[in-house]
């Protein structure tokens, strides 16, 4: 008998208890949408960050004195504890050959307020940089001009300031050549920046730069080498050539061991980060997101099948008769296994489809209605498709033997 | 010899019972021959008929099927010999309620994997046989019993077997339509098909060459 056979057999049977059909797919259809959703959701996530990240410069490396996988939160005194690094450390790399410029910045402690007149914005990031940190950083600007090195060498009080902070300070009033004060100093603004969205849920667009000598001059609590762990100096690193990362990574290594002293079997007491450390890092958080998500949707993919299976060993109880004249006119064991595996593995695979289709329908509603994208992937449909043909097969197989096993003499006999 | 059976036994067991449905039963049966079984209720017709046609194996004795000893075969070489070589034809007509006639009589042939369309022809021929093709496209539950009947006749000889068995197949009809499916089975014999009958009737055992009388599952 062709499979072609089996599957219209399926159908037609399971076309004649329809409701009872869909009730028992009800169980994997829950599950394969929530796994599509999750999947949609997170994929989309992922291309976002992805983007945002690669927004932020690729081929830049950013040195800090600590590096993002440790911020995990293993021994944050240590850290606090290590030396910060020097704008001469940032000299020294910009001499290294695979190095196209580097900018080293100040991110200060926020808190300090930012007014003008009676508007003020809170919790911005102030930025002391040099110019170079405009290209390194893709910073580009909507209005005015840019930090300049004259800006640095004069310890100049002017200041860039993102769209948000325009914004909220002036509303439709053009800022440029107005101050402003921060943190109680008066500053003149001479640029505006672009909007540039936000990134793990920080708010990228709430930023001030200013020039470093001055952010050192003013705002310095402890002194350009006091320990702590804001007010560390980073130093943005860009490369000439994104693909050889790697060469330059560990050329600053050494180079910074040598500078920093760190001994030999030391590790080392500073970081050296790239846009993939960060990305693997949010990956590492969806991951476990991912993963949890899974585990919630494979228990309503098993509470579905433990439904087929149910409803699989009544329809056998009821067709027992039927059972009984198919193998009467010369239907072998495995034509009864092969009907009825069939027809559990389509009840899980329509299941299936359902789930997959309300999945993209409801991730897809749910990227208009809030800031989270939706990636609808061939691969995750793919897996939804997997999961139900699975669930059918491993559910399926025991009731299917059963009805297979059966005595055919007494299964004829059976009213 | 089409059929050959030795000291055939058949023991159910019920909870404790033991229950000998056939004892030491032997006859044997040539090709194209036309037999009838006969016996009250609960003497083992009904039982030998089954293992006639290798629905069911005895629990002691030899049968041969074709020269070929079914102890010796598996379910699958069993399920074989019953869709090519055996017809069978039930009291209760065993249709599939919910498929119309046509399917029901095509479904020995889609066992067999022929093609759609072969498969359509073959079947429509059998219920022209059997008289009933203008209602092919009828559910059984829309046909009377000696309809039902014929329809069951028909998916019996679609595979074109060699050996017709009936287990009363009158048993459910009235005189007059038991005539006429009896008749059917008289023109299946006189084409050289095999037939054997179990039927308690015994102007339907006249009708038959050789009569074999069962009593408590033993031959008279």
């Amino acid at each position: 008998m062709e499979i072609r056979e089996f599957l219209l057999l399926a159908l037609s049977s399971l076309k004649t208890n329809k409701l009872r059909s869909f009730l028992t797919t009800l169980g994997v259809v829950i599950g394969v949408m929530t796994i599509i959703i999750v999947v949609s959701l997170i994929q989309g996530l992922n291309a976002t960050v992805a983007k945002q990240i690669a927004e932020l410069g690729s081929g830049v490396i950013t040195v800090l004195k600590y590096s993002y996988t440790e911020l995990g939160g293993m021994d944050i005194e240590e850290i606090k504890d290590r030396k910060n690094l020097k704008i001469s450390d940032a000299k020294a790399i910009e001499k290294l050959e695979m190095v196209d410029g580097v900018a080293p910045s100040l991110v200060l402690a926020t808190g300090k307020r930012i007014e003008h007149g009676r508007e003020k914005v809170k919790q911005s990031n102030i930025i002391g940089t040099t110019s170079s940190y405009f290209d390194i950083q893709n910073y580009s600007l909507k209005d005015g001009r840019a930090i300049l090195d004259a800006d640095v060498i004069h310890t100049q009080k002017v200041v860039c300031i993102a769209d948000y902070v325009a914004r909220k300070l002036f509303g439709d009033i053009d800022p440029i050549g107005k101050d402003i004060k921060i943190g109680g100093y008066k500053f003149r603004v001479i640029g505006v920046l672009k909007k540039r969205g936000s990134l793990l849920g920080q708010n990228l667009d709430n930023t001030v730069i200013i020039p470093l000598s001055t952010a050192q001059k003013l705002f310095k609590p402890k002194g350009e080498y006091a320990a702590g762990f804001l007010n560390t100096l980073q130093i943005d690193v860009k490369v000439k050539d994104p693909k050889r990362m790697e060469k330059v990574v560990d050329e600053i290594r050494s180079l910074l061991r040598r500078r920093r002293g760190v001994s030999f079997d030391d590790p080392d007491d500073f970081g050296i980060n790239t846009p993939e450390m960060l990305m693997g890092l949010y990956k590492g958080i969806t991951k476990v997101a991912f993963i949890v998500m899974i585990g919630i949707s494979s228990i309503a993919l098993i509470v579905g099948g433990i439904g087929i299976m149910n409803i699989m060993l009544v329809s056998i109880t009821e067709r027992t008769r039927e059972i009984g004249i198919r193998r009467a006119i010369g239907a072998k064991k495995r034509d009864i296994l092969s009907q009825f595996l069939i027809e559990a593995i389509t009840l899980s695979l329509v299941g299936g489809i359902i789930g997959i289709i309300l999945g993209f329908s409801i991730a897809k509603f749910i990227a208009l209605l809030s800031p989270l994208p939706s990636v609808v992937s061939f691969w995750a449909a793919i897996l939804g498709f997997t999961f139900s043909c699975l669930v059918g097969i491993f559910f399926g197989i025991y009731p299917a033997q059963k009805a297979a096993n059966l005595n055919p003499v007494e299964a004829l006999r059976f009213e | 010899m089409f059929i050959l059976a030795e000291n055939i036994s058949k023991i159910y067991t019920m909870g404790k019972c033991k229950i000998h449905a056939l004892r030491d039963v032997s006859f044997s049966v040539e090709n194209g021959e036309y037999v009838a079984v006969t016996g009250h209720s609960g003497s083992g017709k009904s039982t030998l008929l089954h293992i006639l046609g290798c629905f069911d194996i005895p629990t002691d004795g030899t049968y041969k099927f074709q020269g070929e000893n079914i102890f010796d075969i598996n379910d699958e070489e069993l399920s074989r010999i019953r869709l090519r070589e055996i017809g069978f034809v039930f009291q209760f007509f065993n249709l599939l309620p919910r498929i119309n006639v046509v399917h029901n009589v095509e479904l020995p042939l889609i066992y067999a994997g022929i093609s759609k369309k072969e498969r359509r022809e073959r079947a429509l021929s059998a219920i022209e046989r059997v008289g009933l093709i203008s209602r092919s496209a009828h559910n059984p539950q829309e046909l009377s019993g000696g309809e039902r009947q014929r329809v069951a006749v028909a998916r019996a000889i679609v595979t074109e077997p060699e050996l017709i068995l009936a287990d009363e197949p009158t048993g459910n009809l009235d005189s007059k339509t038991g005539e006429e499916i009896i008749a059917l089975f008289g023109d299946l014999h006189k084409e050289g098909k095999t037939v054997i009958i179990v039927t308690h009737e015994s102007s339907i055992a006249e009708k038959a060459e050789r009569v074999i009388r069962l009593k408590d599952g033993r031959i008279e």
